[in-house]
C-alpha cells in the first residue's frame, strides 16, 4: 500500500484521536483529579532544604 | 492524594551544580556567538587562524548554547521539579552525579574537537562518534534517574511538567541514537549509514525534533512548574495542559521535512511537513495561552517581580516564534525565507526570547532556594538583566528580519532578459548594517548574562550579604 492510498486517512485518524482526547479531558469525572494535580507545585511550603549533602534517610522515606 | 507531612530531603547538590554551570556555559556559548557575529561585520576577527574561523566556531556556538547552556538548565530544573512535585529524593545520587560530570565531559570534548575541525557535519549533531557514545550513556543514566524518580513518587499524580520532561528525555534518546548511526573509519572520522536524501530526511527529522523536544518540550516542562510557582497560583487550565501535551508531541514528529522544501525530498513529504507545521500552531498557542492566563488576576505582580517578567516575556516570544515558524513552513513563504538570515532571526526569537529567558527566570527562581537565601543578592540587577535581554533579543530579530527579506528579494530579482539583477556579493554588502545591529543585540544579551553571573556569585559565595531565608524554614 502506498501513500496515495492511505494518505488521506491519516488526517482522519488524527482527528478522531484528537476528539477522543478532548472527550477524555472534558469528562467531568476527571475534574477533581485535574484540580488536585494543578495544585501540586503549590502544595509544598516554599523553603530551602539545607544539609542534604549526607543522605539523611531521604531514600528510605 | 498523598499527605506526606515530613519533609523528604532532596538531592539539591546536583541541582546546584547544574544551575551554576547553566550561567557559566551561557556566558561561554553566547561569547562565542557574539564573536562570530562580529566576524560577519569585521571579517579580520578570525585572525587568519583555522581554529577561529566562522565555520568551526559556529557549531561550537550552537552546541554550547543548546546543549551546554540549555542542557544544564534542563538538567537542573528537571531534577528540581521532579523531586518537589514527586515529593521524593532522586533515586540515585551516584547516577545523578554521573550525569553531571558526564555531561560536562561531553561539553569539554565538544569545545576541543569542534575548533579542531572534527565534525560529522550534521547540524546540531556535529560531534564525532566517540562523543556520541558518551552522550548516549549519560542520557540513558539521566532517563533512569528521572523516570525512576517519577515511578517511585509519593504523590498520586504525575504533574504535567514531568510529562513534558519525560517526553523530552525519551524522544531525545531516540533522536540521538537514530540520527547518529554512523560507521567509524578512524578515531575521529565516521560516515553516516544513511544515503543521500534519506540522510537529509533523517537529519532534519532529528534537527526539527531537537527543536521540538529539546528546546520546546523540555522548556515547557520548566514553564508548567515555574510560571505557576512564581505567580503563586495554579496553572490556568490543567485540562488544556493535557491537550497541549498530547497534541504537541503527536504533531512535532512530522514537521521536519519543512527544512527541505524544494529539494530532492519527495514532494508529498514536503507537503505533509508543511501541513503538520501549520497544525502545530494550535497546540503551541494553547500552551502559551495557558501559561499567560495563569497570570490572570495577578498581573500586578509583573510590576514588582522581574523574575516573573522573564517567565512571562519568554512566553510572548514563544507565541511569536511559534506563529512565525508555521508561516515560514508554507512553501511559498519558504521560497523567500529559506537560506536567508530570516531563519537565523526565527531561531533566535525562540532561542534567546523563549529558551534563554525562561531558563534565566527559572534559575533566578531556584538559586536563592537552593542556597538558603530569601532572595537573590540584587533584585534590581535582575531587572536590569531583564531589560538588556529583551532589548538585545528585539534588536537581534529585527536586524535579521530586515536582512532576511532583503536577501530573499535580492536573490530572486531577475531582469527582463532572465539574468539575475544582483550578484551574491551585492546582497552581502547590503546585509552589512544588519550584521552590525545583530552583533549589538548579542552584546546586550551577553552583558545581561555577565550581570547574572555577578549576581549569582554574590548570592552563593561565603559571607554573602543576600538575606538569609528565615531560620525556622532552614530547620525543617
Amino acid at each position: 500500500m502506498n501513500y496515495e492510498v492511505y494518505g488521506p486517512y491519516i488526517p482522519v485518524v488524527m482527528l478522531i484521536t484528537f476528539l477522543a482526547l478532548f472527550a477524555w479531558v472534558l469528562n467531568p469525572k476527571n475534574k477533581e483529579k485535574y484540580d488536585d494535580a494543578a495544585n501540586m507545585p503549590l502544595q509544598e511550603p516554599d523553603e530551602p532544604i539545607l544539609g542534604d549533602e549526607s543522605n539523611n534517610g531521604g531514600d528510605q522515606k | 492524594m498523598s499527605t506526606a507531612t515530613e519533609h523528604p530531603t532532596y538531592n539539591y547538590k546536583v541541582v546546584r551544580q547544574f544551575a551554576i554551570m547553566t550561567v557559566i556555559w551561557g556566558i561561554v556559548g553566547m561569547t562565542v556567538g557574539v564573536l562570530i557575529a562580529a566576524q560577519l561585520v569585521w571579517p579580520a576577527l578570525n585572525f587568519d587562524t583555522a581554529w577561529l574561523t566562522y565555520g568551526r566556531l559556529r557549531p561550537l556556538h550552537t552546541n554550547a548554547v543548546i546543549f551546554a547552556f540549555g542542557g544544564c538548565a534542563l538538567f537542573a530544573t528537571s531534577y528540581y521539579v521532579v523531586q518537589r512535585t514527586s515529593q521524593r529524593r532522586l533515586i540515585s545520587d551516584g547516577l545523578a552525579a554521573f550525569t553531571f560530570w558526564g555531561w560536562q565531559v561531553v561539553i569539554l570534548a565538544a569545545a576541543i574537537t569542534l575548533p579542531l575541525g572534527l565534525t560529522s557535519s550534521k547540524e546540531y549533531a556535529e560531534l564525532e562518534w566517540p562523543i556520541d557514545l558518551l552522550i548516549t550513556v549519560v542520557w540513558v543514566a539521566y532517563a533512569v534517574v528521572f523516570l525512576g524518580t517519577v515511578k517511585m513518587r509519593k504523590t498520586s499524580h504525575i504533574y504535567v511538567g514531568n510529562w513534558f520532561y519525560m517526553a523530552f528525555i525519551i524522544t531525545v534518546a531516540v533522536l540521538h541514537i537514530v540520527n547518529s548511526m554512523a560507521i567509524p573509519v578512524t578515531m575521529w572520522k565516521s560516515y553516516s549509514i544513511y544515503p543521500g536524501t534519506v540522510d537529509a530526511m533523517v537529519q532534519w527529522w532529528y534537527g526539527h525534533n531537537a527543536v521540538g523536544f529539546f528546546l520546546t518540550a523540555g522548556f515547557l516542562g520548566m514553564m508548567y512548574y515555574f510560571v505557576p510557582k512564581q505567580a503563586e497560583r495554579p496553572i490556568y487550565s490543567y485540562r488544556l495542559s493535557i491537550v497541549h501535551f498530547w497534541a504537541l508531541i503527536a504533531t512535532y514528529m512530522w514537521a521536519g521535512g519543512h527544512h527541505l522544501h524544494y529539494t530532492a525530498l519527495p514532494d508529498w513529504t514536503q507537503s505533509v511537513a508543511m501541513v503538520m507545521s501549520l497544525i502545530l500552531l494550535a497546540p503551541s498557542w494553547g500552551g502559551m495561552i495557558n501559561g499567560m492566563m495563569t497570570l490572570s488576576g495577578a498581573w500586578h505582580k509583573l510590576r514588582t517581580d522581574p523574575v516573573l517578567r522573564f517567565l512571562v516575556v519568554s512566553l510572548s516570544f514563544y507565541g511569536m516564534s511559534t506563529f512565525e515558524g508555521p508561516m515560514m513552513s508554507i512553501k511559498t513563504v519558504n521560497a523567500l525565507s529559506h537560506y536567508t538570515d530570516w531563519t537565523i532571526g526565527h531561531v533566535h526569537a525562540g532561542a534567546l526570547g523563549w529558551v534563554a529567558m525562561i531558563s534565566i527566570g527559572a534559575v533566578y527562581h531556584m538559586l536563592p532556594r537552593l542556597f538558603g537565601k530569601a532572595q537573590m543578592y540584587s533584585v534590581s540587577l535582575i531587572n536590569t538583566h531583564f531589560w538588556l535581554a529583551t532589548v538585545g533579543t528585539v534588536l537581534y530579530i529585527c536586524a535579521m528580519w530586515v536582512n532576511g527579506i532583503l536577501q530573499g528579494l535580492m536573490w530572486r530579482a531577475v531582469n527582463e532578459d532572465g539574468t539575475l539583477t544582483y550578484s551574491f556579493v551585492e546582497a552581502l554588502e547590503a546585509s552589512h548594517p544588519g550584521y552590525f545591529v545583530r552583533w549589538l543585540g548579542g552584546m546586550f544579551f551577553l552583558t545581561g548574562m555577565v550581570l547574572m553571573a555577578f549576581n549569582t556569585w554574590q548570592t552563593v559565595r561565603k559571607n554573602s550579604t543576600a538575606p538569609e531565608a528565615n531560620a525556622s524554614a532552614q530547620a525543617a
